[in-house]
C-alpha cells in the first residue's frame, strides 16, 4: 500500500491518495499518469497489467490498485 | 389505476390548453363568421375579406405549380391557390363557396385534371387527412407568435402553395402525342371520362362565376402523369360548350417544362423550379387580360407586402 | 405536421410503449428485435444483410472464442509451467486469428461503404498528377444507417470476449438485440455489452415512474432540439454556403452557431435515445457530461461523445500504448526525460493513432482529417506544456481552482473547439482556410451582418433564452443535483405546469414549419 502511494506521489504530487476514492473519475490522475503507473507497478510488483484491466473501476483508490496487483500476483 | 387517472387527467388539461392557445394564435380575420374549425379547414379564411382578385380551384398540380407570391413580387396581382390533395369536385364546389363568400374575386382559374376524379375515390382517406391536418391548427398557425406578440397578422406566407425543392426526374416522352405508345406512366386504354355526378358541380361553379362576371380560365397545369391527349379532348370540348378560355400548358408552347429537372416525383408534379415558369407564365396572363390590377404597395395590402419579405427568405 | 410525428423512429417508439406490456415478457426481446429489424430495413432496405453479417460474424466468433478458452483451460489442467506457457501461446494466437479475421470482415463493410469513394476520387487525383492515363470509377453506394455506429459497438463486444472481460453469450437474441436495437443505431450512444444487453432482453414492464421520468427527458430533448438546433440551422447553412460574403466575426458565429446546434442536436437525440431506454427499463450510458465546462481539449473529450471517446481509449489508446514495445520505450525513456515526459512519447504515439482514426470515423474527408489532426495537436500541446503552467501557477503562489481561471480555461476550451467544428463543418479543406484567415486576420463587425442571416430579433431573443435555460440545468447537473427528482419533489401543480409550459413552448416556439428545415440525424447518413 505504501509503495503504491510513494509511486504515485511521485508521478503526481499533491493528492491526497490515501483518502481518495475517484481518482480516474475525479480526474486525478489522466491517462498520461495511468501510462507511468502501469510501467512502474509491473515494475516494482514484477507482474503484468493487461490492457483490459485498465478501467476506472480498478484505479479509483489506492486499496483497488493494491486488490489488483494482489489479484495479478495470484495468477 | 391511480396512475391511468393521472395520464388521462393529463392529456385533458393538456387538450384544453392547446385548443385554447389554438384560439390564440388562428387568423382571426374571418373566425367570427365562418367558426375555428372552417377557419383552419380552409386555408384562405386566414386573408383578410375582398382582397384577393384571383382564386385557384384545383388538386395537388394546383398547390406544387403555381406560386402566388412570384406573381405578386412581379405583377403585384393577388392570387390564391384553393387546393387540396386529391380534390373531388364536391369538396372544390365547397372551396369555391366559402371562396366567394369571403372574397371578390375577377377571376377563377379552375385546373380540370381534378373533373375526371372519381368522386367516390377514396374518400374516407381524404376526410382523414384533411381532419388531421386540421385537427392541429397551432402546430400548423405556430410561427404566428411572432406576429401575435409583436405586431399583426399577415397571413399566409405561401398563399396555398406549397415549396417542394427537390428534383426526381420524369421520363422523356411525348406524353400528349395523339397516338400513345408504351407510355411509362399508364399501361393499356385512357380513360377521360367526366363522372357524371362532377358535371353537375362543374357546371355549379361555372354559372355562378358567370352570374357574378367573374371571368372563368380553364388551365391545365403540366404533368407527365395526370394529362394526356384524350382528357385534352374532353376538356376542349367542354370548354366549348361553357364558352369560357382553356389553356392547356402541357401543349403549350409558351411554357416549356423541363422534366429532367423541375418535377419532383417523376413527372407527376413539378417542383420548384417548374412552379417558377408556370406562375411566370400565369403572372403575364393575367397581366394581358387587364382584368386585375397591381396591390403592391397600396393601402390595404401591407399584409402581402410584409409576407413577400419572408417568401423572398425562404 | 409534427416532424416528430412523420420519422419512423418515433411511429415505432409510441407503437412499443403503447403495446409493450400486453405482450408477455418472454416475447417482448423478441419483439424489440423485430421492430428494430424492420426500422433498419425501412431506413436502408437490402442493406440490411450488412446489419445481418455483423451480428452473425461476431456472434460466431465470440462464440468460437469461449470454445477455444475452454479447451485451453482443459489442456491446462494438471500440467507443468513450461507446458502450460505453450498451451497458452498456441490457443491465445488462435483466438488471434478469429479476432483478426472478424475485424477485418466488419471493417471491410466500413470500408466498402463509406470510404471508397474517397480513396477513388484521391487515387484518380493522385493518377492525374502523375500523369497516368487511368482513372478507377466512382462507385456511388449509399451506406447501411447507422453502420459507423453499429461496428464499433458490435466490435467493443468482441474485444470484450477477446480480452476476457466478458465471457461470449450463447444467446443469438440477445446478440442481435443489443447491436440493432433501433434507438442507438442512428447515432449511438455506442454502449457495452455488459451496459445493455441483459436489460434489453428481460423485457421488464413500463412502469408508471419509469414513463413519466422516460418522456421528460425526451421532452428536454426535443426542447433543445427544436427550439435552439433547428432554429440556428438557418444561420449556419447560410454562413457556410456563403462565406465568401461575410466578415471574420460573422465566420465565427457561423461556426459558434454550428457548435452549439451539433450539441443541442446530437446531445438531444442522445435525450430521447436515453429516454427511450428508461421508459423500457434499459440504462443506456450517458453520451454528454457539460462539455462546454471543461478546462482542456483532452478534457472536452471525455465529455463530449463520451462513448466514442471511451472506444477509442480502451480499444486503441490503452492498447497501443501499453503494448510490450511502448511499455519499454516508456521505462527507458523516463529514465532521460523524467516521470512526465517519459510517457508522453508512447502516450502521443497512441494519441496520434487515435486521432487519425477518429477523424476518418466521422467521415470519409480532408477535413474531418484535418479536424482529427487539430485536435491532436490542441491535445498534445496541452500535454507538452502543462508542466511549464504548472510550474509557473506553483512558483506565483496562485490558485488553479480558482473560480475566475476555471471559467477562462472553459472559454479557451470551447473556443479551440469551435474553431475545430469550423473545420469539420466546412465544405473542403480550401473553404475552412478561408473562413479561418477570415476569423484571424478581419475583426470588421458590421452589425447590419447580423440580421441577414436569415433569423430576426425575436429568434435571438428566443435563442438567448433557450440557451441561458440550458446553461442553468448544464450548472445544476454539474452539481450533481438531479433535476428531474427535485421536480418531481414539487407539488403536482406546479409540476404539471412545468410540463405544460415545456409543451406548449415547444409547440409554439419550436422552429418547425414553413420557413424552417429541421437538422437531419448529425452521422446517420455517414
Amino acid at each position: 500500500m505504501n509503495k503504491i502511494i510513494e509511486i504515485l506521489e511521485e508521478l503526481k504530487p499533491g493528492v491526497d491518495y490515501k483518502n481518495t476514492e475517484n481518482l480516474i473519475d475525479g480526474r486525478y490522475l489522466d491517462s498520461l499518469t495511468i501510462l507511468s503507473l502501469v510501467s512502474e507497478l509491473e515494475e516494482e510488483f514484477d507482474i503484468e497489467i493487461p490492457t483490459v484491466e485498465i478501467i476506472p473501476d480498478n484505479f479509483n483508490s489506492v486499496e483497488k490498485i493494491n486488490s489488483l496487483i494482489e489479484k495479478l500476483k495470484e495468477d | 389505476m391511480k396512475n391511468t387517472i393521472k395520464i388521462i387527467m393529463f392529456i385533458t388539461i393538456a387538450a384544453i390548453i392547446y385548443m385554447s392557445l389554438s384560439y390564440l394564435f388562428i387568423p382571426k380575420l374571418n373566425i367570427k363568421k365562418y367558426g375555428m374549425y372552417n377557419t383552419s379547414m380552409y386555408e384562405l379564411l386566414a386573408e383578410k375579406q375582398n382582397t384577393i382578385d384571383t382564386i385557384v380551384l384545383g388538386d395537388s398540380l394546383v398547390y406544387s405549380a403555381i406560386s402566388p407570391m412570384e406573381i405578386y413580387s412581379k405583377h403585384g396581382y393577388t392570387v390564391f391557390d384553393c387546393a387540396e390533395p386529391a380534390q373531388i369536385m364536391s369538396d372544390a364546389y365547397e372551396y369555391y363557396k366559402i371562396a366567394i363568400d369571403s372574397q371578390n374575386p375577377k377571376i377563377v382559374i379552375i385546373e380540370p385534371n381534378m373533373f375526371f376524379r372519381d368522386p367516390k375515390e377514396k374518400p374516407w382517406f381524404n376526410k382523414t387527412l384533411k381532419i388531421l391536418k386540421n385537427v392541429f391548427p397551432l402546430v400548423k398557425y405556430h410561427n404566428n407568435w411572432k406576429n401575435l406578440f409583436f405586431g399583426k397578422n399577415w397571413g399566409h406566407i405561401n398563399k396555398g402553395y406549397i415549396k417542394i425543392l427537390h428534383t426526381k426526374s420524369g421520363f422523356e416522352y411525348d406524353y400528349m402525342a395523339e397516338e400513345l405508345n408504351d407510355n411509362p406512366y399508364v399501361k393499356g386504354k385512357y380513360k377521360a371520362i367526366i363522372p357524371s355526378k362532377n358535371n353537375i358541380y362543374i357546371k355549379k361553379i361555372i354559372e355562378d362565376c358567370k352570374k357574378r362576371n367573374i371571368k372563368v380560365l380553364l388551365l391545365g397545369v403540366p404533368s407527365q402523369r395526370c394529362w394526356n391527349y384524350e382528357k385534352h379532348k374532353v376538356i376542349m370540348k367542354l370548354s366549348k360548350q361553357y364558352g369560357v378560355e382553356y389553356i392547356n400548358l402541357n401543349l403549350d408552347d409558351r411554357i416549356d417544362i423541363d422534366w429532367k429537372k423541375e418535377t419532383k416525383d417523376r413527372g407527376n408534379h413539378l417542383n420548384y423550379l417548374g412552379a417558377k415558369k408556370v406562375s411566370e407564365f400565369l403572372g403575364n396572363y393575367l397581366n394581358s387580360t387587364n382584368i386585375v390590377e397591381s396591390h403592391k404597395h397600396k393601402k390595404g395590402y401591407e399584409g402581402w407586402d410584409q409576407v413577400l419579405k419572408t417568401y423572398m427568405k425562404s | 405536421m409534427l416532424i416528430f410525428f412523420t420519422k419512423f423512429y418515433n411511429f415505432f417508439f409510441l407503437i412499443i410503449t403503447f403495446f409493450y406490456n400486453l405482450f408477455p415478457k418472454k416475447a417482448r426481446p423478441i419483439l424489440l428485435l423485430l421492430v428494430s429489424l424492420v426500422f433498419f430495413y425501412l431506413m436502408s432496405s437490402k442493406l440490411i444483410i450488412c446489419l445481418f453479417s455483423t451480428i452473425t460474424s461476431i456472434y460466431l466468433s465470440t462464440i468460437l472464442m469461449g470454445k477455444l478458452d475452454e479447451k485451453k483451460n482443459e489442456l491446462l489442467d494438471g500440467k507443468s509451467s513450461e507446458e502450460k506457457k505453450q498451451i497458452k501461446k498456441i490457443y491465445n494466437r488462435k483466438k488471434k486469428i478469429v479476432l483478426i479475421a472478424c475485424i477485418l470482415l466488419n471493417f471491410s463493410f466500413l470500408f466498402l461503404f463509406k470510404y471508397l469513394k474517397f480513396f477513388t476520387i484521391n487515387s484518380n487525383h493522385l493518377l492525374n498528377l502523375l500523369n497516368i492515363n487511368y482513372q478507377f470509377s466512382v462507385l456511388k453506394i449509399i451506406a447501411p444507417i447507422g453502420i459507423s455506429f453499429y461496428t464499433l459497438q458490435a466490435l467493443s463486444y468482441l474485444f470484450d470476449v477477446y480480452y476476457g472481460k466478458i465471457s461470449a453469450d450463447k444467446n443469438y437474441l440477445r446478440v442481435a438485440l443489443f447491436i440493432s436495437f433501433f434507438p442507438q443505431i442512428v447515432e449511438g450512444p455506442m454502449a457495452r455489452y455488459s451496459d445493455t444487453a441483459e436489460d434489453l432482453y428481460k423485457g421488464n414492464d413500463i412502469t408508471y415512474a419509469n414513463f413519466t421520468s422516460g418522456m421528460q427527458r425526451i421532452l428536454w430533448g426535443l426542447f433543445k432540439k427544436m427550439i435552439i438546433a433547428d432554429r440556428l440551422n438557418i444561420l449556419v447553412k447560410m454562413v457556410f454556403s456563403g462565406y465568401a460574403v461575410y466578415s471574420g466575426p460573422i465566420c465565427f458565429i457561423g461556426a459558434l452557431g454550428y457548435t452549439i446546434m451539433l450539441y443541442m442536436n446530437f446531445s438531444s437525440t442522445m435525450d430521447i435515445v436515453i429516454g427511450i431506454g428508461e421508459i423500457l427499463g434499459v440504462k443506456i450510458p450517458e453520451n454528454f457530461r457539460q462539455p462546454f465546462f471543461s478546462k482542456s481539449i483532452s478534457e472536452f473529450w471525455t465529455r463530449w461523445h463520451i462513448s466514442l471517446g471511451l472506444w477509442f481509449r480502451d480499444y486503441i489508446y490503452y492498447p497501443i500504448s501499453l503494448s510490450k514495445t511502448m511499455k519499454k520505450l516508456t521505462i527507458n525513456s523516463r529514465k532521460i526525460v523524467g516521470n512526465y515526459f517519459g510517457p508522453l512519447i508512447s502516450g502521443t504515439i497512441a494519441l496520434f493513432a487515435v486521432w487519425s482514426l477518429n477523424g476518418l470515423w466521422h467521415g470519409a474527408g480532408w477535413t474531418f482529417i484535418m479536424f482529427g489532426m487539430y485536435h491532436f495537436v490542441m491535445i498534445f500541446t496541452g500535454n507538452l506544456f502543462e508542466p511549464l503552467i504548472r510550474k509557473t501557477f506553483v512558483k506565483f503562489n496562485l490558485d488553479r481552482e480558482n473560480i475566475y481561471y476555471r471559467i477562462f480555461r472553459s472559454i479557451k476550451t470551447s473556443f479551440l473547439v469551435i474553431i475545430g467544428e469550423l473545420i469539420f463543418r466546412a465544405p473542403s479543406v480550401k473553404v475552412a482556410l478561408v473562413m479561418l484567415k477570415k476569423v484571424f486576420t478581419d475583426f470588421n463587425i458590421k452589425i447590419s451582418e447580423m440580421s441577414s442571416l436569415g433569423l430576426d430579433i425575436l429568434d435571438y431573443i428566443i435563442l438567448f433564452v433557450a440557451l441561458v435555460l440550458v446553461l442553468i440545468v448544464g450548472i445544476l447537473r454539474e452539481k450533481n443535483i438531479s433535476i428531474r427528482q427535485e421536480i418531481g419533489k414539487m407539488n403536482i401543480i406546479v409540476r404539471w405546469a412545468i410540463f405544460y409550459i415545456m409543451i406548449f413552448v415547444i409547440l409554439i416556439f419550436g422552429a418547425y414549419g414553413i420557413g424552417y428545415q429541421p437538422v437531419g440525424p448529425m452521422y446517420a447518413d455517414f
